[in-house]
């Protein structure tokens, strides 16, 4: 152990989706990240446009001034029929629709933005705008919080925790999408240098609206008696989110970009591990977070029967880590890789990851800076070095996808799925290969144990010192997959080491892991393909960011019967 | 309403990455693997970057070439001149242009390349740009009625600046260049595109599409 850094854990271990769906928030989450920037830099805020009328409906704008940019959420609430409200892709109609507009919107933007932003999708927006998105009431608390607030009391805060947030959005569309700015045109700028911040702050302000119209309809109905929601119990609202097999390919499409992301955070990990004392404020830092996540397990709720057991599997193991860690204080050398060590032999991976999590936050000062390291130029992998030889390709499918060669493809269940893109609303879908027709030409290329072994059996026939040019010159249809293996050989996290179109593959993993690096708490299945979170729960609102200490929001405080 | 106005009305303004996805999956549906539809993905992002035409010219490639397998417009052999296995056919500038990179540390930097004929070489151009980055040396390209000095931020239009819209071209010749081009940031994020245009590339990225059903909606997504 002397002198020998504690490694990073290897590919082989991180990069399955069983480990990979039990994912939990870290530090480096990209929500976390972004408050940390607003706090630290004084980021202010402002609400010029208020025109939001009794029903409910109309316009309203938030902005954001950091040092030296403002960024506008543009919000349009609107009174969809009760039948039209859906969560689902093929929703037309939502409670409210938000574009993220680069500047203060003129009145005139404002004009253009209210006749495409409430279309989503069959709009257009322009360049102006960083992003769309859309949101719906979660119509039971919405309705029983605007109920107490009219009263003039406020909600149980056990009704508030069992759900989350008043509203929940169902889709969040940045970079380049339906005529939005792209990503590369604001990338330089620091707010935007790590990833996904346009769409953390988008989500950010529409939770402020979503307090505010609650609080603006309780006044309406009781102008005399209404209360505003009380800041402790406004802070347990965040803002849902429901998430489908629209995301799940994106951990495959970006393999430079996810090696990132999991390397910084198999990087914070190691460096937590490789400490060789923990000081008496970071132990103290540690209990805090254990007894407040093991609260927070306590109140996470799912109908979802295997999310369920799950949960249950993980309350009892965080009761047993606590018991390990009340036997043996974190005083000894190497404490913190120790406790890691232990639960890799006693505790589910659920509980592995969560205590990943924990093991980062009294890292701050250790880690943060990894977050800058999460994003990617993805526009340097397209080209493939076509120097290399056969044999060269063939060793780097034998050190990073013998994972892939082990896949046997002449199982049915193993090729039971393909990938397609339906037609109605150019969503990512998992068919069934043996019901539908002309797979071929439709599947996308996600199959990649299949094409790894299809790329490697077509080696087979070539000469060992054949230059890879040459050969993708008589077989192009091996070029996507000729790309990613040379990716994966200088990232190691770029690969899930999965067959994706085995009729086990759960996609939800796939979602579950990408949401925790979003920063998503109280992962919710609905089934083994879409998902409910929440974000931003316990975060400070905008009015409260420079009073509130940094970064200590995420989970609450312990509660005094706890 | 006058022309300008109808014209305006006629144009839709992407931007790159919705060029680039559409371009990918039009490329996909017409007759490119995956592999080669990125390729062509990327030759269009390029172009758009540099303001100069792209989606137009893809769309003429594609309608050109498609169904056909694409290995019938590629080089027969990578050593000498490129040419295609038939004289009936063009070389597709995506294919051969994924060859040319793909070949960047085989060929030496002192090398010509020549290969004709070619359909709609401009789209050949940004990977003579990124192979005169790989070799670390400016290229000139040209084809008959266009010059232009490249590299993989700039390309300076000698001459011929109408003539990208070729849509094909005998020869394209690339030779190293005595100077690099003028130094101009690529910054440009968008492209306005016709409807004419849209139709065409959407037909071709609609072969990729599955139409719902029932069973998909309750089986599918969110």
């Amino acid at each position: 152990m002397i002198g020998e850094r504690i490694a990073v854990r290897p590919p082989d271990v991180v990069m399955r989706l069983d480990r990979m769906g039990c994912f939990h928030q870290t530090r480096l989450s990209f929500m976390r990240g972004l408050l940390r920037r607003l706090k630290n830099e004084q980021w202010t805020f402002s609400r010029p446009v208020w025109r939001i009328d009794n029903n409910g409906v109309g316009v309203a704008v938030y902005c954001a001034h950091g040092p030296a940019q403002t960024y506008s959420l543009v919000c349009f609430a609107h009174d969809p029929n009760p039948e039209d409200r859906s969560d689902r892709s093929i929703a037309t109609e939502w409670d409210a629709t938000f574009a993220l507009f680069d500047g203060v919107p003129t009145e005139q933007d404002i004009d253009r933005l209210s006749l495409s932003v409430p279309k989503q999708e069959a709009g257009r927006v322009s360049k102006s705008e960083l992003s769309i998105s859309r949101a719906n009431r979660s119509v039971r608390l919405f309705n029983y919080v605007l109920a107490c607030l009219a009263s003039g009391s406020q909600p149980e805060a056990d009704q508030v925790s069992a759900v989350g947030y008043l509203m929940r959005t169902t889709a969040v569309y940045g970079s380049g999408k339906f005529g939005a700015a792209s990503f590369d045109t604001i990338s330089s700028r620091p707010e935007f240098s790590r990833p996904f911040q346009v769409e953390m702050l988008s989500v950010y302000l529409a939770r402020a609206f979503s307090v505010d119209l609650v609080e603006q309809l309780a006044r309406v109905r009781s102008p005399n008696s209404a209360v505003t929601l009380a800041p402790e119990l406004r802070r347990t609202l965040g803002m849902g989110n429901a998430t489908g097999l629209g995301m799940a390919p994106f951990l495959v499409t970006h393999p430079g970009l996810i090696n990132n992301w999991i390397a910084a955070r198999e990087e914070a990990l190691a460096r937590v591990r490789n400490q060789t004392r923990a000081s008496q404020d970071q132990i103290v830092h540690f209990g805090n977070v254990f007894a407040r996540t093991q609260q927070s397990v306590d109140q996470w709720r799912t109908g979802h029967e295997q999310q369920s057991r799950r949960i249950d599997v993980l309350k009892h193991d965080l009761t047993t880590l606590r018991e390990h860690l009340d036997l043996t204080p974190l005083t000894a050398d190497f404490p913190w890789d120790a406790l890691y060590r232990w639960s890799e032999r006693n505790v589910s991976l659920e509980c592995q990851e969560l205590l990943v999590s924990l093991l980062m936050e009294p890292h701050g000062e250790l880690i943060d800076e990894l977050a800058d390291r999460m994003c990617a130029d993805e526009k340097s992998d397209h080209l493939i070095n076509g120097a290399m030889t056969v044999e060269e390709l063939q060793r780097e499918l034998q050190s990073n996808y013998a994972w892939a060669l082990r896949v046997d493809f002449g199982s049915p269940s193993s090729k039971a799925r393909y990938w397609y893109v339906s037609e109605n609303k150019l969503e990512p879908r998992l068919g069934d290969r043996t019901q539908d027709a002309q797979v071929e030409q439709r599947e996308m290329p996600l199959g990649v144990a299949r094409d790894v072994i299809a790329l490697s059996a077509a080696l087979m026939d070539q000469p060992l010192t054949e230059r890879l040019a040459h050969f993708l010159l008589r077989h192009p249809e091996h070029r996507h997959t000729v790309r990613r293996v040379q990716i994966a050989a200088v990232s190691p996290y770029a690969e899930i080491r999965e067959n994706l179109l085995s009729s086990d593959f759960l996609p939800i993993d796939l979602l579950r892991c990408k949401l925790s690096f979003f920063g998503a708490a109280k992962f919710d299945p609905q089934s083994d393909r879409w998902v409910r979170i929440t974000l931003f729960q316990h975060a400070p609102f905008p009015d409260e960011l420079a009073s509130m200490p940094e970064d200590e929001w995420m989970l609450p405080p312990i509660a005094q019967n706890h | 309403m006058d022309a300008t106005a109808n014209s305006a009305k006629s144009l839709r303004n992407y931007s790159t990455k919705e060029a680039w996805t559409l371009a990918r999956n039009a490329s996909r549906g017409a007759y490119l693997t995956w592999g080669l539809a990125e390729e062509a993905a990327y030759a269009v992002g390029w172009l758009i970057e540099r303001k100069l035409p792209s989606l137009a010219i893809l769309s003429s490639l594609l309608e050109r070439n498609a169904d056909k397998q694409c290995q019938t417009l590629a080089p027969t052999n990578p050593h000498g001149i490129w040419h295609p296995a038939s004289s009936a056919e063009f070389l597709c500038p995506v294919v051969t242009g994924a060859l040319l990179t793909d070949s960047s540390q085989l060929l030496g930097a002192l090398e010509t390349v020549q290969a004709g004929p070619m359909a709609c070489p401009a789209l050949f151009l940004p990977f003579v740009a990124a192979h005169s980055t790989l070799i670390t040396t400016p290229l000139n390209v040209r084809w008959h009625g266009f010059e232009a000095v490249c590299s993989k931020a700039s390309i300076q239009i000698v001459f011929g600046a109408d003539d990208l819209l070729a849509l094909q071209a005998d020869m394209v010749t690339v030779t190293p260049s005595m100077q690099w081009p003028e130094s101009k940031m690529a910054s440009n994020d968008r492209t306005d595109l016709s409807i004419e245009i849209q139709v065409t590339l959407t037909r071709f990225a609609s072969r990729l599409l599955v139409p719902e059903s029932e069973d998909s909606r309750e089986d599918g997504a969110g």
